[in-house]
């Protein structure tokens, strides 16, 4: 076998023009292909992973996929908010373990600002069920304090115990600055690989502090502990249950609520909708992908047919050394095997190189935390379909030679 | 009898594969007894269209006769399994023809060690696994050289040589197994006078070495004194004797006492 190998392997270094480009095609179709798939799970893994041990979340009424998109993945903007009596309420319900209320609408320099208490940093978990962690300091305690998710500290170049400004608004360049409310660092999260790391987190009673007049702002700053403000509303609030037999009931309750008007949203059936919708995106991606690569092993097919003619007497020579025609066939699958292995390796190096290069900039871009780490198993699965296509594709050329070789003789030609 | 390497019989041989003999007119070749022994050097001559190529391709094995035997060495090949064909045809015949014998893109030692790749993985498949076998690049040293080929020629590629060189080397690769018969179509029709006369004598000189048994090809009859028997198949195929008077019916026998 050996002896083969290296005999395909020299008859292809014998073809290096038409090689090299039929190489070059599969490389290419190879590339997009593991790309997509990669980007696919890797996607699906990443908004998988940002949330996980939610049992609810509440938020105004709206479609439940936009409630998840803008509470969970700080995607779109909040349609309206609740009241601060019903984050109250679901605090003190009996059915519920935690409650975190969570307030959006502003930002700094473009990074999300978010409302919340300090239940957040003690009761929310993500991807494996695990908690937030703090790389320096701890959670705020004082109103202007603050904690930065892991990419904001890093992009700003902020340290802990500085002093920063928040702004109203989600854009970096906001019309209002809040100029009078500086917040000092008190935590740095861990690197969680999900949108929290992009994320500055403040108390309520802050939130509502940066939107009052500046005379009102500059008595609360001389006097925070007498005049604390209260928020009237928050976003949304996402809720850990004592038990998961009651979600569904605490659902129902939640919806017909008469104080308030409200929606209780199951993170597991709203994700589900964000994959159904995603799902023809998806597939479309993948069909084309998939045809770019039928498509190049099909060149890789032609070229082998091709090169048939040329190799008529080199049949002829490895019949007469005693080759029967079975050894024929599979050789030219050998070379058509060996291409394709040279080009899934090549395109898995140049995937990984070309993810662990981009992984930051698609990560501040689109919020898509994908690793460089390119061997997983769904992965590997495709590399095997495409062995199967190459060794199918191949089969016909290689018949071809089969023929080739059973008529094969010496002649005088 | 025990000591033939050839021993052909009653066979018939037609491309159209019409029904057997019902058409006797579209058989290109029809022998009915033929016989070579071991150590014996041959020269076939003929017309183009005699069958030259034919008969070759048949002894090798790699036509089949539409009827009657060849026997190799003792043993029906025309009986053997396909793949017991071609093994029995890398262990035991050399073939050279006229061009177009080497593998291109190989360098030489590598088209010799196709041979013996070949011949021996039938029999044990880790012998002839590494091409670094002292053996087998000793042994070919020795063909390489007795064929006046230059010392650096094994790590040649096929592209660099000589056409001259290039049959050398084939009859190199053909003799790298030692075996029992060699096949040679036309090998000289490609080479110049002075090239053809030392062709020859390496050829007949190697084949006397290891006692091959030789079957040469060509209508070139010049070639001819080279030979201790010389086999014209315009009279040896049947196919002319039936329907040529010119052609006198003679047995096959006295058609060899006449060549000696």
């Amino acid at each position: 076998m050996r002896t083969l190998v290296s005999v395909a392997w020299s008859s292809l270094r014998s073809r290096k023009k038409t090689v090299v480009l039929t190489f070059l095609s599969l490389l290419i179709s190879i590339i997009v292909l593991l790309t997509v798939e990669h980007i696919r799970l890797q996607a699906k893994e990443s908004f998988n992973r940002t949330i996980s041990g939610v049992d609810l979340i509440v938020g105004a009424p709206s479609g439940q996929l936009n409630l998840l998109l803008y509470s969970v993945f700080r995607m779109g903007s909040p349609t309206n908010n609740i009241k601060y009596e019903s984050f109250q309420m679901l605090n003190e319900s009996e059915l519920v373990d935690w409650a975190i209320p969570i307030s959006l609408g502003d930002s700094h320099k473009g990074f999300r600002v978010i409302g919340t208490d300090s239940q957040y940093f003690s009761f929310y978990r993500f991807g494996n069920q695990q908690s937030l962690s703090f790389s320096e300091g701890r959670a705020f305690e004082g109103m202007f304090e603050t904690v930065l998710g892991a990419d904001v500290a890093k992009a700003l170049g902020y340290k802990l115990g500085d002093k920063i400004v928040i702004a109203h608004g989600i854009g970096s360049t906001s019309f209002k600055h809040h100029d009078h409310a500086p917040f000092v660092i008190s935590g740095i999260l861990n690197p969680t690989g999900t949108p929290i790391d992009k994320s500055l987190h403040l108390s309520l009673s802050a939130i509502e502090a940066i939107h009052l007049s500046p005379s009102e702002l500059q008595l609360v700053i001389d006097n925070p502990k007498k005049y604390r403000p209260q928020p009237d509303t928050v976003t949304s609030v996402m809720l850990g249950l004592k038990s998961k037999f009651s979600i569904f009931g605490l659902q129902r309750n939640i919806n017909n609520y008469q104080d308030d008007r409200l929606m209780a949203v199951l993170p597991g059936v709203a994700m589900a909708e964000l994959w159904t919708l995603m799902s023809t995106v998806e597939n479309v991606l993948r069909v084309i992908s998939v045809l770019v690569l039928i498509s190049s092993l099909f060149g890789l097919s032609t070229m082998l047919l091709a090169s048939m003619n040329e190799r008529r007497s080199e049949i002829a020579v490895f019949r007469v050394l005693g080759a029967g025609p079975t050894t024929i066939l599979v050789l030219i699958v050998l070379e058509a095997l060996i291409l394709v292995a040279l080009a899934i390796v090549f395109s898995f190096v140049l995937l990984s190189l070309g993810l662990s290069f981009s992984a930051a900039w698609l990560a501040s871009e689109f919020g898509l935390f994908l690793t460089a780490d390119v061997f997983s198993a769904p992965l590997f699965t495709i590399t095997g379909f495409i062995f199967i296509a190459t060794l199918v594709v191949s089969i016909y050329p290689g018949i071809e030679a089969y023929r080739n070789a059973l008529h094969a003789q010496l002649s005088n030609k | 009898m025990q000591n033939l390497a050839i021993d052909v019989k009653n066979i018939s041989y037609s491309y159209t594969k019409s029904q057997k003999s019902a058409m006797k007119s579209s058989n290109i070749l029809e022998i009915k007894a033929w016989q070579i022994e071991q150590g014996e050097r041959i020269f076939l001559y003929g017309d183009s269209g005699s069958g030259k190529t034919t008969l070759l391709n048949l002894l090798c094995g790699i036509l089949l006769p539409n009827e009657g035997a060849i026997n190799l060495l003792g043993e029906n090949i025309s009986a053997l399994s396909n793949s017991k064909r071609d093994s029995f045809r890398a262990q035991n015949i050399g073939v050279v023809f006229q061009r177009l014998n080497l593998i291109n893109y190989l360098s030489v030692l590598n088209n010799i060690h196709l041979a013996t790749y070949f011949a021996n993985r039938f029999l044990n498949s880790f012998s002839s696994n590494g091409i670094n076998n002292k053996q087998f690049i000793n042994r070919a040293r020795t063909l390489t050289d007795s064929l006046g080929l230059p010392d650096d020629v094994l790590t040649r590629h096929v592209s660099q040589l000589s056409v001259g060189q290039q049959q050398r080397v084939a009859i190199a690769r053909a003799l790298i197994n030692a075996p029992k018969i060699l096949l040679v179509d036309e090998p000289t029709s490609a080479l110049d006078a002075s090239a053809r006369d030392a062709f020859m004598d390496v050829l007949l000189e190697m084949c006397n070495q290891q006692n091959t048994s030789l079957v040469f090809v060509s209508h070139d009859t010049s070639l001819g004194k080279h030979f201790d028997r010389k086999v014209d198949l315009m009279s040896l195929n049947e196919k002319f004797n039936g329907s040529e008077a010119i052609h006198a019916k003679t047995s096959d026998t006295s058609s060899f006492k006449e060549a000696k």
